[in-house]
């Protein structure tokens, strides 16, 4: 396993849990730059470039935001690398230095969609939210590598509405107290989840547009191929609250590590963690159309593992 | 899912539905006489038209909420008529009251108008064929449709 994969689970986790796992990342940026960059920029351009309408959408009133979540974009940038990028703040717009793919590029305060021109230099999937009503809305993202939803149908729509398909996020009332949690950010203090699932395949482009391609892949797994094949894919989800417009920036770095690449205790705690595993959660999460071959996979890789008495 | 999404914060709010639509009309008094919101219900029974809820909606005071539980056919013209009130699209919620439904196809994002109790359900405009999900987005005004070969 590669040191800069983000492990999900704790040391002490043996079982499936319900619960708003996020803590405080502070000082932290909202992006990360690995040895992927380049490859998953080149990526994401030719999705964008192929299916805008798809990776790309906002509604107008998110323009001032969407400048602020891009110049902070950029500041984090310079921070991560400084020998790689650098920002010039002139009044009104910034212009962003990328050495690592020799471009240069200049955002104004009111151009519109900066979030559309800070996303062609990030690995992250961005998203905007903003407060009305009392609840908190997906009003604009650039997003190329969501794990089974539409960026598109999704636009516009509600925190509580957009995760009512999941299974068990009403759980003595998770959903209210998430929301709670959402409106209380504070921009001093952005916090950062690590949400879990397993894919067959490394595709990073698990839109829901695209279902018909990579679900696929789910029938393909046997036993000999699943540790190489089944991934443990792994979003590094950040959230910044924006001072000025008090939107919410919401960042998602999305990794892979193949089963393979786990050593023998990991195995065993992902073991223990799937057998936890509620039937909904499973189906919810495409377990469970490989769940045996998985489950021998595993097995008999713990059989290997385990040192004899 | 079948039901309305409570916007909390509104100066007012103005139910309207139909028999179909009693349902969801429940579930939304219930969260207005909670909440202790102001609010006007209409019934619009048989002999009540377009006109008759166009005339009610316009006579509403600025920053009412307006959510209708009607026909799909009704609700189309019922949205032109609430925005030429000037009723913002976040003041404004719909849910179809009868099977036909406007669906969102995932592929190709095309909009479609659909009796959903007479399947198959095809996109008229890619020409897959569509499970049609509980999920509804209000900005879109549709339910969430996804090709019958990713199930």
């Amino acid at each position: 396993m590669k040191s800069s994969f983000p492990y999900p689970f704790s040391k002490e986790q043996r079982t499936y849990s319900y619960s708003n796992d996020a803590y405080p990342i502070t000082g932290k940026p909202c992006i990360e730059v690995n040895d992927s960059y380049i490859e998953e920029i080149s990526y994401k351009r030719q999705l964008i470039k192929e299916q805008p309408g798809r990776c790309f959408r906002s509604l107008p009133h998110t323009h001032e935001a969407q400048y602020e979540a891009a110049k902070l974009t950029a500041e984090h940038l310079v921070n991560v690398s400084e020998e790689e990028f650098s920002i010039d703040v002139t009044t009104g717009g910034f212009t962003l230095y990328n050495s690592i793919l020799n471009e240069q590029v200049s955002v104004e305060e009111f151009s519109g969609d900066a979030l559309r021109v800070i996303g062609d230099h990030v690995q992250e999937d961005l998203i905007l939210m903003t407060e009305r009503d009392q609840d908190i809305y997906m009003d604009a993202g650039y997003v190329c590598f969501p794990a089974g939803w539409s960026l598109t149908f999704n636009l516009g729509m509600p925190f509580l509405q957009i995760h009512e398909p999941v299974p068990g996020f009403t759980h003595q009332g998770l959903d209210r107290r998430i929301l709670r949690f959402l409106r209380g950010l504070h921009a001093d203090t952005p916090y950062e989840r690590l949400n879990w699932s397993l894919s067959a395949g490394r595709r990073l482009d698990h839109s829901l547009e695209t279902i018909t391609e990579w679900k696929r892949e789910r029938q393909l797994v046997s036993p000999d191929n699943a540790g190489n094949k089944v991934q443990l894919r792994v979003e590094r989800q950040r959230l910044f609250r924006l001072p000025e417009t008090q939107a919410i920036l919401f960042t998602i770095h999305t990794h892979h590590c193949a089963l393979d690449e786990l050593d023998y205790p990991l195995v065993e705690q992902l073991y223990k963690i799937l057998e936890s595993m509620p039937r909904d959660i499973l189906k919810y999460k495409g377990v469970s159309e490989y769940e045996e071959p998985l489950k021998e996979y595993l097995e008999r890789k713990l059989d290997y593992g385990r040192e004899p008495s | 899912m079948n039901s309305f999404h409570f916007a909390a914060g509104h100066l007012r709010y103005l139910l309207i539905f139909d028999s179909k639509g009693a349902e969801p009309a429940a579930s939304l008094r219930n969260s207005l006489i909670n909440e202790g919101a102001e609010f006007k219900e209409l019934y619009a029974g048989s002999g009540r038209d377009l006109k008759w809820i166009s005339e009610e909606i316009s006579s509403q005071k600025n920053g009412t909420c307006l959510y209708a539980a009607l026909e799909t056919g009704l609700l189309e013209k019922l949205e032109t008529a609430a925005v030429c009130a000037g009723y913002l699209p976040e003041e404004i919620q719909f849910i179809p009251s009868g099977s036909r439904r406007r669906i969102f196809c995932a592929h190709c994002h095309h909009i479609s108008i659909t009796d959903c109790e007479n399947p198959p359900v095809q996109c008229s405009s890619c020409g897959r064929y569509l499970k049609v999900s509980g999920s509804r987005s209000g900005y879109w005004q549709a339910y969430l449709a996804v090709d019958r070969e990713a199930f």
